[in-house]
């Protein structure tokens, strides 16, 4: 397992324009791969660590130059190492496969196309190893389909194929399972790591997930802003890390599963009552006869994977879509609901300062006093006051989903409806928002619309809950039971492989 | 613009297309509308006259045989006996006789549209014998030019009587001359072939056994066409296109004379142009000598009365109004108008080079004196239109005009007579004397010539007086041909090219 | 300015504002200044360039140099109203189709599609020729027949931003249509719309000068580049310039819009 593969001698990557080192990218890195290993890089948005994943391949983008330091592959006898053979040594999956795959050709051309580059196949023995590996990802259906007709999980099989049928010697992996929902992440990278190991392929796997680090890595490097600051095998690590940031990193991973406080006290009283909702998109059945119920001051958290209709369901209380049949009951309070959702550019208006952004709820109730009601507000979500004349996008993750969170509660709701707040933000970010939501819900007596994929976030905020699955509701109840003894299949396996990494 | 580029190109790579010794090329820029020889009035007559003839032709000043052989009139002028050619087929077997001659004439009476007019005083047709025929008139017009016209005379064959309106559209000809129709494709081409049965067959003309006229919209192209030997003959080319084409050995530039005018009509019913010291105010600001020298050059000459000085029974009025803008500023004083009351419009035919350049000349010295002046292009017929309706009626509007037969009376009754409903009266002029002056000058042509001359002189000066038409220019047909082209016999009763005169030189 | 355009937009930009200014000038500064009124020297008519007339002289004697620069007020002029004139009418249209309920959008739509069907130059032609020749009336007849097409861009922009987070959450809080265009859809649809008015604005020029082509447009003795090409066809094979410069002017005008258009299309991106 020592034997090295890449040696990494002090890179530096900057900017073009910015020729200062205290600008670079990536800071004097020096990083051994040994043969064979599973390399996971961690770090949060910005640390450079998609940089170096692009380091590999010469495919940093043209505004970013390697400023110093040198890359060396060592090569076995009877090879010879030049740029051109690179391609062949190392190949990469991305986070979003349909990028990377060309919309016009089917999955066999594709294949055709890669594997006769590397290798002198004769025709008939293209298509069968292209058989051979959409088989060994379990896709054997995709061989005559385009990128689009197939789903996220499907072409991220297909594109964990293509890298391993070329026969690299390096894989590199960035964040291929963010986009991707709990069951099917553990799935994606078990075959990936299956596969490499049957080939003795080296991966580089690049994420912000600490959870599947921990579960899949025998090395693992943190890196912080263009620094390594630490890098050990992954159960010293876990047990011992010697940084203070990796401290951090492992403690927040861990509060983060410490279950909030048990309300105790009185039966609450149901203030919305979603009635057997059914909606059908065109053909596709997407909600089918749904009924839960939210009580007062509490959180009802829903489980579901994307296309199991959870966002459908978000916008039909909402009342943004309307459903086909059944009803929505608000009790006592009828026109106070508002949303948070997942954070993404979408979420404010680019055109819109913060300032105008959080005035916007109250322009249209046409309140009065709007000034300090804002303040007073960002105090509240703990943001600063300089924040108000930035834009969306100048301001990180965190701070945007406080901006949204304070955006919902200006208009004084009983109800809000939380679709993903947390999914697209590090670990750490999320931690603090889920305290601010609980905080807040104190505070101001809300009643929370919890809806995630993340397990670990609905167990930690939810009162009750309910597991949607293909447009049904099947299962719920409180998060002990259904946590510690789930009815269902689908939840079971959920359960399982959320929790084969639970500290 | 991209067209003409386009059909550069394509000429300019076509050089070597074989083109036959016999075959004479005509381009032209617009095609034949009515293929019906009673009402054709326009370019029809380029492959009509090969296609027809009429009992008579008029040539140097002199009425000549054609399909009838000798004629003689009562002293009255009211009678006339003519003796036909004998044995003269149509294109479609049948013989030309005395009935074709009265169904000819009867038929194109019929009609109320094109030169069917000239036929106004025909009373009865009699058939004296298969050859003879006498024509009885109710006025003592000059039957001899009418039968002489270029438009509305040809003899055609009694089988226009059988078929049917559509086979018209589609082109269908039969006539008694020295081609026949043989092909027409709309808008394209007209494919005409020597008539072997000609009557008048002489060895040594008819050269050309086949004649394809091409219509070529552009002139560009047209000239383009004769400089690469791709055509023989081109018509209608502006004077600027050949000023400078000397370096080309090929071909001719020929300046045909003609009786067609161009002039200027001044709205007498229109403000301000119905003050007459507005009138001649802009006929003051008028600058013939410009036109003589700079935009028409060997395109025309300077006109000496409203009709053409070259045509029978012209006489020159005293003077017309001279280019003086002192005066016309003088005019614009007594005419005692406000500034504002001066707008004056000016549409013109925007095909034209001559007419848009004499309207900036216009334009630029009526701005001098101090007039507005708004110049208004338009393709004729929308250009006519508009002038029809006083409302919408221009003040100034360019025309141009020549005989159906050689008679200044036809300026004058189409233009100057008092019209209602408004056709061709333009300046809607209308004076009872002038009208009765013209009637008396008609019917004189042909048994009083000498008086009918002195009445038109004096028509002319009371209209120059009046100041209902600035005269611009008496014109030249430019033609360009291919200089081994010979055999051309100018004329200007006919605005037309004979084909069966012209040779190819070896 | 920086934000908006590339060092090429910036060019065009700055050749495009160099052309108007001189044209604006150039009564002031031409000797020839006359020419632009509608004065005539017949004399010197067909000059080739020379020294004193650098683009040559036309056939009533004006200066080409003065009268085809003069002409890009005109010609600038049409583009900018045409432009404007398009989007005023067609992107309100395409904002309430794009957030309307489906019969209303479809009928907005259905209309659209029916202007969009008429071959390009045919409905301009038909409203100019309807209204009388003049410049003026060649802007409506053209913005008439193009401001289906920023309907389109405006409906589909709405289509796509009111799936976004933040028009959702401003309906939630129930922002109304007037509101939610003003604020967001019209602010964030801006640049795209501005890419296609620019691209457009080069092809108003080339439509414009195509319809004073046939008598359509501008008025003799107005300058306009159109105008100037028709007047010059008879000519051209005898005395290049008086086409070739008024040619070039459009070429170079549209060149310089279209070049913008796609600049705003790049930083868009």
């Amino acid at each position: 397992m020592t034997e090295k593969l890449v040696t990494l001698n002090e890179i530096s990557i900057s900017p073009l324009k910015f020729r200062k080192s205290e600008n670079s990218i990536i800071k004097d890195l020096s990083l051994e791969i040994y043969k064979g290993e599973f390399l996971g890089v961690i770090g949060k948005t910005g640390s450079g660590k998609t940089t170096l994943g692009k380091l590999f391949n010469n495919m940093l983008p043209v505004n970013l130059v390697l400023k110093k330091g040198t890359i060396a592959y060592e090569i076995e006898k009877g090879e010879s190492i030049n740029q051109k053979l690179k391609g062949n040594i190392v190949s990469m999956v991305f986070q979003d496969p349909i990028t990377s795959l060309n919309p016009l050709q089917t999955i066999k051309d594709q294949f055709i196309l890669i594997l006769n580059r590397r290798f002198n196949y004769e025709n008939d023995q293209v298509i069968i190893e292209t058989k051979r590996w959409l088989n060994k990802v379990r896709v054997s259906n995709a061989l005559n389909k385009y990128p689009h007709q197939l789903s996220g999980g499907q072409l991220q099989r297909v594109m964990i194929a293509l890298a391993i049928a070329i026969k690299p010697k390096l894989i590199i992996a960035d964040e291929i399972t963010t986009a991707l929902d709990a069951n099917l992440k553990y799935e994606i990278i078990n075959l990936l790591n299956v596969l490499r190991l049957d080939s003795k392929i080296t991966l580089l796997f690049i994420t912000h997930d600490l959870f599947l680090a921990k579960q899949f890595c025998d090395r693992i490097a943190i890196l912080k802003e263009g620094k390594l600051i630490e890098i050990n095998y992954a159960s010293k690590i876990f047990k011992k890390p010697q940084e203070v940031y990796t401290k951090k990193l492992i403690s927040q991973l861990n509060a983060s599963n410490i279950k909030r406080k048990k309300k105790k006290g009185k039966r609450k009283d149901i203030i919305l009552k979603v009635n057997k909702i059914c909606k059908t998109y065109k053909t596709q059945k997407v909600l089918k006869s749904v009924s839960v119920s939210l009580f007062e001051n509490t959180t009802l958290g829903v489980i579901g994977e994307s296309g199991s209709g959870k966002t459908t369901l978000a916008k039909i209380i909402l009342n943004i879509t309307s459903s086909d049949s059944g009803t929505i009951k608000f009790h006592k309070w009828e026109n106070k609901v508002s949303a948070v959702f997942q954070d993404s550019f979408s979420s404010f208006n680019p055109k819109m300062s913060i300032r105008d952004i959080l005035l916007e709820p109250l322009n249209i109730l046409k309140a009065t006093n709007k000034k300090s009601k804002v303040y007073s507000l960002l105090k509240r979500v703990r943001l600063k006051s300089d924040i108000l004349k930035r834009f969306a996008h100048e301001i990180s993750g965190g701070q945007r989903q406080r901006v949204s969170i304070a955006r919902a509660l200006l208009i004084k709701p009983k109800i809000l409806v939380l679709d993903e707040p947390t999914s697209s933000l590090d670990i750490d970010v999320q931690d603090s928002i889920i305290n601010l939501l609980l905080q807040l819900q104190q505070e101001e007596n809300l009643s929370y619309f919890f809806i995630s994929h993340d397990l670990s976030v609905i167990k930690r905020v939810s009162d009750y809950v309910a597991v949607l699955y293909e447009g049904k509701i099947i299962e719920k109840g409180v998060p002990n039971e259904i946590f510690k003894n789930p009815k269902e299949n689908y939840t079971k396996q959920l359960i399982n492989s959320a929790y084969d990494i639970n500290i | 613009m991209f067209f003409i580029f386009l059909g550069f190109l394509f000429f300019s790579c076509s050089n070597d297309k074989v083109k036959s010794d016999t075959t004479f090329y005509f381009v032209t820029y617009d095609d034949v509308k009515d293929w019906d020889p009673a009402t054709a009035f326009s370019l029809e007559v380029v492959p009509m006259s090969n296609i027809y003839e009429p009992l008579l032709w008029y040539k140097d000043s002199k009425i000549i045989p054609g399909l009838a052989k000798s004629h003689t009139k009562s002293k009255d002028g009211l009678s006339w006996v003519f003796n036909l050619q004998e044995n003269v087929l149509f294109h479609d077997g049948s013989t030309f006789d005395a009935q074709t001659v009265k169904f000819v004439i009867n038929r194109n009476k019929t009609f109320t549209k094109g030169p069917s007019y000239i036929w106004s005083s025909v009373e009865t047709i009699e058939v004296l014998d298969k050859y003879k025929v006498q024509i009885n008139l109710n006025d003592p017009v000059p039957l001899d030019l009418i039968l002489s016209s270029q438009y509305g005379a040809w003899m055609y064959s009694t089988k226009f009587n059988e078929i049917l309106i559509d086979s018209l559209r589609k082109g269908f000809a039969s006539g008694t001359g020295p081609y026949y129709l043989k092909d027409w494709t709309q808008s394209t081409s007209i494919t005409l072939e020597r008539f072997d049965n000609y009557w008048n067959y002489s060895a040594e003309k008819g050269y050309f056994k086949k004649v394809k006229i091409e219509v070529v919209s552009e002139a560009s192209t047209r000239i383009q066409m004769i400089k690469s030997n791709l055509a023989d003959f081109a018509t209608l080319i502006p004077s600027q296109l050949v000023n400078n084409s000397s370096k080309y050995s090929n071909f001719q530039v020929s300046f045909q004379p003609s009786w067609v005018n161009h002039f200027y009509l001044l709205n007498t019913k229109k403000p301000p142009t119905d003050n007459l010291y507005i009138r001649k105010a802009i006929a003051s600001s008028f600058n013939r000598e410009v036109l003589d020298k700079y935009i028409y050059g060997e395109l025309g000459s300077l006109p000496k009365g409203i009709i053409p000085s070259s045509l029978p029974l012209f006489s020159a009025p005293d003077s017309l109004i001279p280019f003086d803008l002192k005066k016309a500023k003088l005019y614009k004083k007594k005419s005692l108008l406000k500034e504002e009351d001066l707008e004056i419009d000016l549409s013109y035919v925007s095909s034209s080079e001559e007419y848009r350049l004499t309207s900036l000349m216009l334009l630029d010295n009526l701005q001098e004196v101090g007039f507005p002046l708004k110049i208004k292009p338009g393709l004729w017929t929308s250009n006519w239109d508009k002038a029809k309706n006083i409302n919408t009626a221009p003040n100034i509007i360019s025309m141009a005009w020549w005989p159906t037969y050689p008679t200044p009376s036809d300026w004058f009754i189409s233009l100057f007579k008092t019209q209602s409903p408004t056709i061709f009266n333009l300046s809607y002029y209308s004076n009872p004397s002038v009208d009765s002056l013209i009637n008396v000058a008609q019917n004189n042509e042909s048994i009083n010539p000498r008086k009918s001359k002195d009445i038109y002189k004096i028509i002319q000066q009371r209209l120059i007086n009046d100041c209902a038409v600035i005269p611009a220019m008496d014109l030249n047909i430019q033609s360009v041909y291919n200089s081994k082209i010979i055999g051309f016999e100018p004329n200007p009763a006919y605005s037309t090219l004979f084909f069966y005169n012209l040779k190819r030189k070896k | 300015m920086n934000k908006l355009f590339n060092n090429t937009g910036k060019i065009a930009i700055f050749i495009l504002l160099f052309i108007f200014f001189l044209s604006l000038i150039m009564p002031l500064i031409s000797p020839y200044s006359d020419d632009i009124t509608g004065s005539t020297h017949f004399e010197i008519s067909n000059q080739s360039p020379s020294k004193h007339h650098w683009f040559g002289t036309d056939s009533a004697g004006r200066d080409m140099f003065t009268i085809t620069i003069r002409s890009a007020v005109t010609s600038y002029k049409i583009a900018f109203f045409v432009v404007v004139l398009s989007m005023v009418l067609g992107c309100p249209l395409g904002f309430i189709a794009g957030l309307s309920d489906k019969w209303l959008d479809n009928l907005i739509s259905r209309i659209t599609d029916g202007f969009i069907a008429f071959p390009p130059l045919i409905l301009p032609i038909m409203i100019t020729a309807m209204l009388g020749p003049s410049v003026n009336n060649m802007i409506i007849g053209i913005s008439f027949s193009w401001f289906p097409w920023y309907v389109r861009i405006a409906r589909s922009q709405t289509l796509i931003l009111k799936t976004q987070d933040y028009v959702i959450m401003s309906n939630i809080m129930k922002g109304s249509k007037f509101y939610l265009i003003k604020k967001h859809i019209f602010p964030n649809s801006l640049r795209p719309i501005l890419t296609q008015g620019s691209i457009d604005a080069g092809y108003a020029i080339l439509i414009s000068a195509g319809l004073s082509f046939i008598g359509l447009g501008a008025q003799p003795p107005q300058a306009e580049w159109g105008l100037l090409i028709t007047q010059s066809r008879a000519q051209f094979l005898n005395h290049w310039w008086v086409i070739t410069f008024p040619g070039l002017f459009i070429i170079l005008s549209v060149f310089c819009f279209n070049i913008i258009g796609d600049s705003l299309r790049d930083i868009n991106e």
